[in-house]
């Protein structure tokens, strides 16, 4: 398995990565000022408390892939047993510190819990939104190479 | 496929997400099941996603043993 931050950046798309980012921050927003206009600020504050923590969870999460998977790796490009364990904990320790605020974030907010669960869905909305925009540029791609491939009239076929 | 592995994670998530709103609609406890488990679910897809990154046990990405 190619291990190096070339092939793992390529494998999860990191232009896809901070363009998905960059959208759940704009959903969180968006999510912030739709609660807060209709049901009051304290939602408001729910909302953008969830997307802040799963923006932070998606940020982890893209740096531990991009950055220290392929420095575990190392030059070898293969992760032995220790390495592999040593991920895994660090992974588990993380979590479990992102536990902490999620629960104080819940247990002080009581009701807007609705607003702080659609806080934490821009996030894998906004993966969804970039993965099908993702599509639709490749298959636009696919669309003008054949076009160009055929001389610009996509329905001819013939090579002679 | 260069999106497979975001697929995963926000599909199992997703899932269990669902499962979690139709266990509220049907215990009456929105929206703590469906809190409970998607994290559930995002537990199970971040590790499908991390083993799949970390498996080098002589089997390569690309489906040859």
């Amino acid at each position: 398995m190619d291990m190096s931050e070339q092939g793992v950046a390529e494998l999860f798309g990191l232009r896809s990565q901070r363009r998905a980012e960059v959208l759940a921050a704009l959903a969180g927003l968006l999510a912030a000022l739709a609660w807060g206009s209709r049901y009051g600020p304290g939602t408001a504050v729910g909302a953008l408390l969830g997307a802040a923590v799963a923006l932070v969870n998606f940020r982890w999460l893209r740096l531990f892939v991009t950055t220290s998977l392929p420095a575990a790796a190392g030059e070898a490009g293969a992760l032995g047993q220790k390495a592999r364990r040593r991920i895994y904990r660090r992974l588990l320790a993380r979590y479990a510190l992102l536990l902490l605020p999620f629960c104080a974030i819940l247990a002080g907010l009581y009701w807007p819990a609705v607003a702080f669960l659609c806080g934490l869905l821009t996030v894998p909305a906004a993966v969804l939104v970039e993965m099908l925009g993702a599509l639709t540029r490749r298959a636009g791609q696919a669309l003008l190479g054949r076009r160009r491939r055929f001389g610009g009239v996509p329905w001819n076929t013939s090579s002679g | 496929m260069a999106m497979d592995l975001p697929a995963v994670l926000v599909g199992s998530m997703l899932v269990g997400g669902g499962a979690g709103y139709l266990v509220d609609r049907w215990l009456n406890s929105w929206p703590w099941g469906t809190l409970l488990l998607g994290g559930v679910g995002f537990g199970a897809g971040l590790w499908t996603v991390v083993r799949s990154l970390t498996q080098t046990d002589g089997h390569e990405r690309t489906g040859r043993s």
